[in-house]
């Protein structure tokens, strides 16, 4: 099947097989926050929603080998809650970007990576390079290419650089009260019961139970501690919130290699007041409402759990 | 040995002598079987001068030379029906190309897959080799121009099932049949013979001959059509046959069902299948239209009862071995992302412009597809996405 103008939209393990579905997203560019509001937005026309396509990840690589997609310019790992949506959104803003925003077809890669020994690591590298070649492939226009992936995917950094070594990466993070009281208000997918299982974080299922915000602070926790601990790998660069949102066309476009026009940075310089991720998450200078919610308890958790971690990152950002 | 030849002769007529079969033969050179049905074309040709003078039977011995001479065509279909639903549209449909040959409820093959009523101490191997030399020499390209044969039997034959089978493991087969209701009202109209009581034979299961005397003619009706769909669906479960719906005609000839029989039809012969379906099958003069509504109107309250009571039940059987076969969202999917056209012509719609456009295309492609499919699939794409995309 000719497979161009298709976009994976999820992968899944079916009997012991990695499998694609794909979508038909035509010219369609992936200018939403998030790749499943582009989905969203696609699949409201039945046509795309009903006849999709499904293709074992050996028929999905061999076609990627004839139709090779961009390399990647940049990924994009964070910490949840911490500006990550505002530089994907400012990134795509210049339309020579392509931008996707956490993608859902490398999640089973990427779990798998985390809860699977049994798989090979080779494997998991080819399939994840498969996939970002296959999301990569370009609109008329679009010459880099950016990944901002889900906030647990920094757990596995080192598969990704592993199937991508000389692409740069950045972690960004914030105040970790500040994100503690914006997931306390909306828990993301991640943190509910049946969204993720807590093993990828290195939590044992039955610490995960309760209360939630407890357990949100340890994932938040392992998060960071794992980009401390992956921050020398491949080309790295650890970056604050309080950094934005002149950190993106300036540092993180030299840490990419990429150099936009006087007119794409204008184009993004925009984008922080019109952005809204979610209305009540609009982007703003939130952080005197956020610590003025922030409780004592929340305050103990950030103390206990994250703090420890947040200190040795800014200590690391500072040597670089 | 020098076989006899039998070239522009037909085998129309089983004749017995004590338990061994003969045929009788009558000489049509290359004229083709044009007649909706085999018996009308004999009917003619056997008052052609020649064939009124000279009368030429054979013992079966010389079907088996003539079939080791000139094998004829391989069967490329067979078509079973229940009487009054469309079949004779379909073999109309197929006759209308000039590479088929067609024949359409031949009565000597008829008599031949009932040979055990005659020759009952005939092996069923014995019988099989009959039917097959029978077809070889019915099977004979006319024009020169034949390719595929396609068979059509009487509503009956379905009980022969087996025998044919045997002669022929391989050759695809349907099954034609329509809603039981507007069968019964045809069937009340002008009675198929098989109907006629005693045409079925000894051998009609579950029916004591003593009681049939005394049945009221509808419900021997019923009942004789409620077995040949049984059997049928339980023929369609264990040998791969193919249930063709009365509502799916005309588009599925040139659809599904060319597939089934492994033809591969050209856009000139699409055109000319779809030019054969404007005509009423039976009388080729007056345009086929869907006469439904008015056979409903006709239905009487014990024809319903009599419908409701034998055949229905073997009906619903046969829609869900359609649906399970061929049916659905699932067969209409594949065939769509086989179709990029088509799949850029449903882009965009609104639902209900969508749901048409969508119903309309499986028609034609002859593929069992309901409003219902379409809308429980949208709601499970939904939630599969909703559930996926996290």
């Amino acid at each position: 099947m000719d497979l161009t103008g298709w976009t994976p939209i999820y992968s899944y393990f079916a009997g012991g097989r990695l499998m694609l579905d794909w979508c038909h997203t035509g010219r369609r560019r992936f200018s939403e926050p998030f790749f499943r509001d582009t989905m969203d937005a696609v699949t409201r026309d039945f046509a795309a929603l009903l006849f999709r396509h499904q293709s074992t990840m050996e028929e999905a690589a061999e076609w990627s080998r004839q139709n090779p997609g961009m390399s990647p310019s940049g990924f994009i790992f964070h910490m949840s809650r911490c500006g990550s949506t505002l530089v994907s959104q400012m990134l795509a803003a210049a339309p020579a970007n392509r931008t996707l925003s956490e993608p859902t077809p490398l999640n089973a890669v990427v779990r798998a990576s985390l809860l699977d020994a049994s798989i090979p690591r080779a494997a998991l590298a080819d399939w994840l390079r498969t996939l970002v070649s296959l999301l990569g492939c370009p609109l008329v226009g679009e010459t880099h290419y950016f990944l901002k992936l889900e906030c647990w995917h920094a757990l596995a950094l080192p598969l990704f650089v592993e199937a991508f070594p000389g692409t740069p990466w950045i972690f960004l993070y914030r105040n970790p009260a500040e994100v503690l009281v914006s997931q306390a208000r909306v828990p993301g997918a991640w943190t509910v019961p049946c969204g993720l299982e807590p093993e990828v974080f290195g939590i044992r299922p039955e610490d995960a139970l309760a209360p939630r915000d407890r357990y949100q602070a340890r994932a938040l926790a392992a998060i960071c501690q794992a980009a401390l601990q992956y921050r020398a790998l491949g080309r790295g660069l650890l970056v604050n919130y309080e950094q934005l949102p002149e950190f993106v066309g300036g540092p993180l476009a030299r840490h990419c290699g990429v150099t936009f026009s006087p007119a794409e940075l204008e184009r993004m310089a925009s984008v922080p007041k019109g952005y809204s991720k979610t209305p009540q998450l609009a982007f703003s200078d939130d952080r005197q409402a956020k610590r003025e919610a922030l409780t004592p308890a929340l305050q103990a958790l950030v103390d206990r759990w994250i703090s420890p971690h947040f200190e040795r990152l800014e200590a690391a950002r500072g040597r670089r | 040995m020098s076989a006899l030849r039998f070239d522009g002769w037909v085998p129309f007529r089983l004749y017995w002598q004590e338990s061994e079969p003969g045929v009788e033969w009558l000489y049509m050179g290359s004229h083709p079987f044009g007649d909706p049905f085999f018996e009308t074309t004999i009917y003619f040709e056997i008052q052609t001068p020649f064939n009124s003078l000279i009368r030429f039977r054979t013992p079966l011995a010389a079907l088996a030379e003539w079939h080791a001479a000139s094998p004829g065509l391989e069967p490329a279909g067979f078509i079973f029906h229940l009487s009054r639903s469309g079949s004779t549209l379909i073999t109309r449909m197929l006759a209308a190309l000039p590479r088929n040959l067609v024949l359409s409820e031949p009565g000597v093959l008829d008599r031949m897959l009932r040979s055990h009523e005659r020759a009952p101490q005939a092996s069923v191997e014995q019988r099989a080799d009959w039917v097959r030399w029978l077809v070889s020499a019915l099977g004979q390209p006319r024009t020169g121009l034949e390719q595929c044969l396609f068979i059509k039997f009487d509503p009956r034959n379905v009980l022969d099932f087996p025998l044919l089978r045997l002669a022929f493991p391989h050759v695809p087969w349907i099954f034609v049949y329509r809603d039981p209701v507007e069968v019964m009202v045809s069937n009340a109209r002008s009675s198929a013979r098989f109907l006629a009581k005693g045409m079925m034979g000894p051998d009609l299961p579950g029916l004591e001959p003593r009681l049939v005397e005394d049945m009221d003619d509808q419900e021997y009706s019923a009942r004789v059509l409620g077995m040949v769909a049984q059997t049928a669906a339980r023929y369609i479960e264990s040998a791969q046959g193919m249930p063709v719906e009365y509502r799916q005609l005309p588009a599925i000839v040139w659809g599904d069902l060319a597939r089934h029989f492994g033809i591969q039809l050209t856009a000139e012969e699409i055109e000319r299948l779809q030019q054969a379906a404007a005509f009423d099958a039976k009388e080729p003069n007056r345009r086929f239209e869907s006469d439904t509504a008015a056979k409903n109107r006709e239905a009487t309250e014990p024809m319903r009862r009599m419908a409701g009571e034998w055949i229905a039940p073997h009906y619903r059987k046969l829609e869900e071995l359609r649906r399970a076969r061929s049916g659905g969202f699932p067969a209409f999917r594949g065939w769509l992302l086989d179709n990029p056209q088509l799949f850029d012509r449903l882009r965009g719609l609104d639902r209900e412009s969508f749901l048409q456009t969508a119903l309309q295309a499986a028609s034609q492609a002859g593929i069992a597809l309901e409003r219902g499919d379409l809308e429980s699939a949208i709601a499970e794409a939904r939630a599969e996405l909703a559930r996926r995309l996290v």
